[in-house]
């Protein structure tokens, strides 16, 4: 079978287009027969396996009925001591690769989950759909060739972000910026300053990044404050760029941005507020991103198309279920209510899911919570002629606060911060709140001792820092604030239970919850 | 005027080929290969054009046409170099080919300007010219780029990246178009256009490299017109040669006269026809051999099939066929049958028939079904359609090294896949052959089907249709021919019998006891050899023959068996499995002289195996089978069974002693009411023990529910009521015991089907579980509990009444009530009484 390296030699673009992003062709019944064959594959590999035994039960299950009826939810606690003692054996299949990420709120720091042969293989082939369709304006049409320069801003190994540059070589080449021998030596912030320089001075066609990064890469370079190193164009068309943004900058005394110095043939990013970065990263960049969705316990799930309007699921990467709005409520009302599920193609346009997942091609994951919210935005994506369902990505599940794609602020580091802060804070609630240009955290809290709120805010937010090094590198990555406080009255949290017979929750509580919490605040009765 | 002299022969030649060679390329697909190609033969049609009019007096002038082949002479190297890149799939040269269109522009500019040919001039047939120091740089680039052109092909033959086959022509020609390009320093040979003619050699030995390794496919009509041209050509100049050869002769020889002349070179005309005919023969090999082969092959195979029955024969001619026909190095057949698509047969050494199966849902059945013909190896990795292919269907298709499937269509169905590996010589496959493939395929599907059908019948009446496997006439058919041929020396029988199925028949019904039955069938296959005879032999019987098997071995092989069925049933998780299987073995030559003998042996072996316990493994011993051991073992089986009843009723009675006394109560009712019911004694134990024993459930019962006062909720009934199908899981381990199981199960079962476990009704409950249902509620109803006191007998004798014809057997009803008033309930040892 011939790799992505070789169709592009050949010029086989009919051939490539197929091979990658055939399944946007499909249909609705026939993605759902590439859904239920391959949940059968597994359900057969999870009959093997002392996992399946344990997460199917005794239950002889053969069909996807009977999986969806008797197998249950899942978490990673289901998983946990299998996958963080490597217990391979008991495993579908065997993992060629553990991949980690931070397991916040967890019984541990890490979580790792199994990736095998086949898994990083199909991971590969949707990493590199996504690539191809961030330099593709129509059907068919696309601009990626082999030796494209690509910046990489991804965390590196053992996350599954720094798989890709190393999966990726066996199917095309790609000049990293900086080389990937040459990345494994530097940290993640060095590295982006580096491949920065590097892409100045060689130009850069490719960025794969979360969006957070790149609007703070643009902010950098606007407001001058990048490595001020001088650099030099190593080619003729760079030199041009590199003449042209001096006019600019120096005779007409404009400011410069990215977009003067690069021609992004495609950008890919991912992140859980990609939707809200994508204005300014166009604005920066000149290139609208992409959209890749996805995560480590589910491999890429979806992408965006040309039109950059909505997602469309792969086919063959897990096998998807949806809890509804509904049902996530009722979970929340009764302790052990086990939400129903309803199929992809059983989802409704404006309806808001939590996904779960169960993990194709020999993998770990049964019913498994990845803990991300998505709205079914359509049935069909009009305008790229795709007839399969198009969700957007809304958020993590309401119990966790994400910033920027890689912090998962939580009850518990909420709350220690302020009991380890020595603030008299008795009662308070956090949410995620959208701003003009990024999203930030308001933490609405009763002043007890009437500190001043400035002074709330710094200690607080140091005491996080401390806490969390995720929410730390929002700061010294990023380089801007997430936090802000809203001082309530005391005794409006008393008054808020008084009325309405339930305490408010400490996460991400909706707007119409904290409307109330306000006026009680204030005095007024509702 | 243009006349033709020794010096422009060459190039006009030359043009006439390459233009010959363009019209190939033009018609046929359009490739990389094709269109870089392409470019070489334009810049070469260039430079024999503008050789060709240079050395005749053709205005403007000689050295405008000079200059005019100057353009197709420098780019040709670099071209060169292109086609050997392209040829070869190298791609990182592309600096080299850049550096070299700029060269080639330069020079042409140095050309235009006179520095490379200063003067060239034709006059009375002579051409001559001067060269300038421009000359000498082109000379060495294009040696340069020749010489580059040459190197890689080397360098990729050497680093086993191209295969020397696939390249060998194209190697020697770029060696000939070097030396022709050094040959032109010297101008004297360079007048002859030795280059060109060397340079017309290699891109003959290119078309036809690029013909043989199947770059090109060439229109089929466009092949016909060049055969035509290219026969009449070589006829014309073989005729006109031999008639001016002749004439000529005779002109010397003095003959002027025509009549003469005509006379003489009768002869001549005689032999022109054979040689027509040869070179006729010539063109067609030349052009067509392949496609006259085929014909032959599709001849032959017709033939040969066309009274075949034999699915086996048809099959191995079809795959001789298409390997001879199109050069594959593997073919397959997969043929349907009952549930999926089987291969049938394969030239794949070692392939694993087993394991290689296509099932009927899987996607490449469907893509056929909606009518596609060919499918290959590149459609099943990139086409979407074949997503959802399983990692081991993935692997099946790689085990048959498939590069096409075809399929085998007979009225509309799909019966069958012809999967085809690459080709020998590693070319890839043509329309031609695509073409032949599915003519030979549709001719032999309709054979095959039939054959098919055959073969089914006989298979249907050597087979046993519940389980697949071979029945008893098989079995004796086949083994008697070993036997009389003395095919083995040694062998073994083993005789195997599923224990307790009438039982298990009994309570899930025969659907579920077919269904064991298969399970069976299949553990018992999956544990023999390839070489055993494995046979339905009736019923619940099985019998293998294990040829070359001493009985130490046998026993060994038997005991596996055994132990696999235990595992799949009696010790599953599944509490209701309880069947296990006693197989007795016998071996030749030392237990008998006949196959009769043998399997007689291999009986009783089985029967003192049931006799000694069930689940037994046993090696017939000709001292062993004697009534007398038969009698010592039922004695120590009877007391195997007392004391495991005893084990079992101390189980309940620790868990609760009102329970105890209740089994013993039960036990002793239920065997006074089949004894007034005249059941046998056998029966009457069986009803004692099951009575003893009916409650034995109860241990997995939390106590919680089980002394709880008052209603139970409709989980804490649920859990009471799986008391019943717990008992099996606990009895089913004590061999001796199993008989009782019918009638445990069927205590809770009511008459009127209102009952559990599972609601059967009226002569569908066992007789002996009927009896247990009386018994069983008499004695709750007549005894104390914690909170209440027990009913008073007439009480008791109201509620059976009442209850005779919906809970209870009403006939077992009557006599239970004529024994309470025979006062047989007296002389029995009833516990916890207040009423009896």
């Amino acid at each position: 079978m011939k790799n992505l390296r070789e169709m592009l030699r050949d010029e086989d673009f009919d051939g490539i287009w197929k091979a990658y992003l055939g399944f946007l062709d499909l249909t609705i019944d026939e993605f759902m027969e590439i859904q239920e064959q391959l949940l059968l594959e597994q359900i057969d590999l999870l009959n093997q396996c002392k996992l399946g035994e344990k997460l199917l039960g005794y239950k002889d299950i053969h069909n996807m009925d009977d999986f969806r009826k008797y197998v249950p939810l899942t978490t990673y606690d289901d998983y946990a001591d299998t996958l963080l003692n490597k217990r391979s054996e008991d495993l579908p299949s065997e993992p060629l690769h553990w991949v980690q990420t931070t397991w916040k709120g967890g019984k541990k720091p890490i979580k790792l989950a199994p990736y095998s042969s086949t898994m990083v293989e199909e991971h590969t082939k949707m990493f590199l759909s996504s690539l191809i369709l961030s330099t593709s304006k129509k059907r068919g049409h696309f601009t990626l060739k082999n030796y494209d320069r690509f910046l990489y801003g991804m965390a590196p190994l053992p996350y599954l972000t720094g798989f890709a540059p190393y999966i990726l070589k066996n199917e095309i080449d790609f000049k990293y910026l900086p080389s990937t021998e040459q990345a494994e030596k530097l940290g993640f912030k060095e590295r982006n300053m580096v491949g920065f320089d590097l892409a100045v001075k060689k130009g850069a066609d490719l960025f794969f990044g979360l969006s957070s990064v790149l609007v703070k890469i643009g902010e950098a370079f606007e407001s001058g404050s990048n490595s001020g190193k001088s650099i030099y164009p190593s080619n003729g068309k760079q030199a041009i760029k590199m003449v042209k943004a001096w006019y600019k900058k120096k005779i007409k005394k404009e400011r410069l941005l990215p977009k003067d110095l690069f021609e992004f043939k495609g950008i890919v990013c991912g992140g859980t507020d990609s939707d809200t970065y994508k204005s300014q990263i166009e604005y920066y960049f000149g290139t609208t991103p992409l959209e890749i969705f996805g995560g480590t316990e589910s491999a890429a799930v979806a992408t965006e198309t040309w039109s950059r309007n909505g997602l469309t699921f792969f086919p063959d990467v897990n096998f998807l279920e949806f809890i509804p709005e509904i049902e996530m409520k009722k979970e929340e009302d009764q302790e052990g209510y086990m939400p129903r599920t309803v199929l992809f193609n059983e989802i409704q346009p404006g309806e808001t899911y939590e996904l779960v997942i169960t993990k194709l091609r020999g993998g770990a994951f049964v019913r498994y919570r990845i803990g991300d919210v998505i709205k079914c935005v359509g049935l069909e994506n009009v305008e790229d002629e795709i007839k399969l369902p198009q969700v957007k990505y809304i958020d993590r599940v309401s119990n966790i606060i994400d910033l920027s794609g890689f912090t998962r602020i939580t009850k518990q580091i909420i709350g220690d911060s302020i009991k380890l802060s020595n603030l008299e804070i008795n009662n308070w609630t956090a949410c995620k709140e959208y701003g003009q240009s990024r999203p930030y955290i308001n933490i609405y809290v009763e002043n007890n001792l009437e500190e001043d709120e400035d002074v709330i805010r710094t200690k607080l937010n140091n005491q996080m820092k401390l806490m969390d090094s995720d929410y730390n590198d929002v700061h010294a990555l990023l380089g801007h604030d997430p936090l802000k406080i809203t001082i309530l009255n005391f005794g409006a949290f008393e008054e808020y239970s008084n009325q309405f017979k339930t305490s408010i929750s400490k996460i991400n509580p909706s707007s119409e919850e904290l409307t109330k919490l306000i006026m009680c605040s204030e005095g007024m009765n509702i | 005027m243009i006349t033709l002299t020794e010096i422009t022969i060459i190039p006009l030649i030359s043009l006439v080929l390459y233009t010959f060679i363009l019209v190939i390329i033009l018609t046929s697909n359009k490739t990389k290969l094709s269109n870089a190609f392409s470019f070489y033969i334009i810049a070469m049609i260039i430079w024999s054009l503008g050789s060709f009019l240079m050395k005749t007096d053709m205005p403007p002038s000689s050295l405008f046409w000079d200059k005019f082949l100057l353009i197709g002479f420098v780019s040709v190297p670099v071209l060169l170099l292109r086609f050997s890149y392209v040829f070869s799939e190298y791609y990182e040269g592309k600096k080299v080919l850049l550096i070299g269109y700029f060269l080639a522009v330069g020079l042409m500019v140095l050309s235009i300007l006179g520095y490379v040919i200063k003067s060239a001039s034709y006059s009375d047939g002579v051409f001559t010219y001067e060269i300038g120091f421009g000359a000498y740089i082109v000379a060495v680039v294009g040696l340069v780029y020749s010489a580059l052109a040459l190197g890689n092909m080397v360098v990729r033959v050497k680093r086993n990246e191209v295969n020397l086959k696939k390249v060998r022509l194209v190697i020697i020609g770029l060696a000939l178009v070097i030396i022709g390009a050094a040959l032109n320093l010297n101008t004297k040979l360079g007048e002859y256009g030795i280059d060109i003619l060397f340079n017309a050699t290699n891109a003959v030995l290119i078309t036809y490299a690029i013909y043989r390794n199947k770059f090109l496919e060439i229109n089929l009509v466009v092949k016909k017109g060049l055969s035509f041209s290219f026969y009449n050509i070589i006829l014309f100049g073989v005729y006109a040669s031999l008639i001016i050869f002749s004439y000529n002769t005779l002109k010397s020889w003095g003959v002027t006269d025509v009549y003469m002349s005509i006379l003489f070179m009768s002869p001549v005309f005689l032999i022109l026809e054979p040689i027509r005919r040869i070179l006729q023969k010539w063109n067609d090999h030349i052009f067509f051999h392949a496609t006259t082969d085929r014909q032959i092959i599709l001849m032959e195979f017709s033939n040969l099939i066309s009274s075949a029955i034999s699915l086996d024969l048809i099959t191995d001619s079809l795959i001789k066929a298409i390997t001879t026909g199109i050069d594959s190095r593997e073919v397959s057949i997969m043929l349907k049958n009952s549930n999926k698509y089987i291969l049938s047969n394969t030239t794949i050494v070692g392939a694993n028939y087993k394991k290689l199966f296509i099932k009927y849902s899987h996607p490449i059945v469907s893509w056929f079904k909606k009518g596609n013909n060919l499918l290959l190896s590149s459609q099943i990795n990139n086409h979407v359609t074949f997503k959802g292919l399983w990692d081991i269907e993935k692997e099946a298709i790689k085990a048959l090294n498939t590069e096409i499937i075809a399929p085998i269509r007979y009225l509309d169905d799909l019966i069958g896949m012809v999967i085809i590996s690459g080709r020998n010589d590693e070319t890839p496959y043509n329309e031609d052959e695509t073409d032949f493939l599915q003519t030979i395929i549709n001719n032999a599907a309709a054979i095959i089907e039939n054959a098919k059908t055959i073969e089914n019948i006989k298979k249907q009446s050597i087979t046993d249709e519940l389980t697949k496997l071979y029945n008893h006439r098989y079995f004796h058919d086949t083994v008697g021919k070993w036997i009389s041929n003395r095919k083995y020396e040694i062998f073994s029988v083993a005789m195997i019998d599923i224990d307790q199925f009438k039982i298990y028949n009994d309570l899930y019904g025969h659907m579920a006891g077919d269904r064991a039955l298969k399970r069976i069938a299949e553990l018992l296959s999956n544990n023999t050899y390839k070489d055993d005879l494995l046979v339905r032999y009736g019923g619940e019987e099985f019998v293998i023959f294990m040829p070359n098997l001493e009985s130490r071995d046998a026993l060994k092989a038997i005991e596996r068996i055994r132990r696999a069925v235990e595992d799949e049933f009696l010790l599953s998780n599944e509490i209701k499995e309880f069947l296990t299987v006693t197989i007795g073995a016998s071996s030749y030559p030392q237990d008998g002289t006949s196959l009769e003998e043998i399997i007689v042996k291999s009986e009783e072996a089985m029967f003192y195996g049931k006799q000694s316990g069930r689940n037994k493994a046993v090696l017939f011993k000709p001292d062993a089978s004697s009534k007398e051991i038969n009698d010592k073992v039922q004695e120590q089986i009877k007391n195997a069974h007392l004391s495991s009843i005893y084990a079992l009723a101390a189980t309940i009675d620790a868990k609760d002693h009102y329970t105890y006394g209740h089994s013993n109560n039960v036990a002793e009712l239920s065997a006074a009411l089949a004894e007034a019911a005249d059941f046998s004694a056998e029966e009457i134990e069986i009803v004692r023990s099951a009575g003893l024993l009916h409650d034995i459930g109860k241990v997995g019962i939390p106590e919680s529910i089980l002394s709880k006062p008052g209603y139970l909720t409709d989980k804490e009934m649920e859990i009471m009521q799986s008391h019943v199908v717990q008992s099996i899981s606990i009895i089913k381990h004590i061999p001796n015991l199993l008989d009782t199981v019918p009638v445990i199960i069927s205590h809770h079962e009511r008459y009127d089907g209102q009952g559990y476990p599972r609601g059967i009704k009226g002569k569908n409950i066992p007789i002996l579980g009927r009896v247990i249902c009386i018994a069983d509620a008499f004695d709750a109803m007549t005894t104390d509990r914690p909170y209440r006191r027990g009913l008073s007998l007439e009480q008791a004798e109201y509620e059976l009444i009442k209850n005779a014809g919906k809970q209870f057997d009403p006939k077992l009803v009557t006599l239970f009530l004529e024994l309470i008033k025979k006062n047989g309930l007296e002389k029995l040892s009833l516990e916890n009484r207040t009423t009896v």
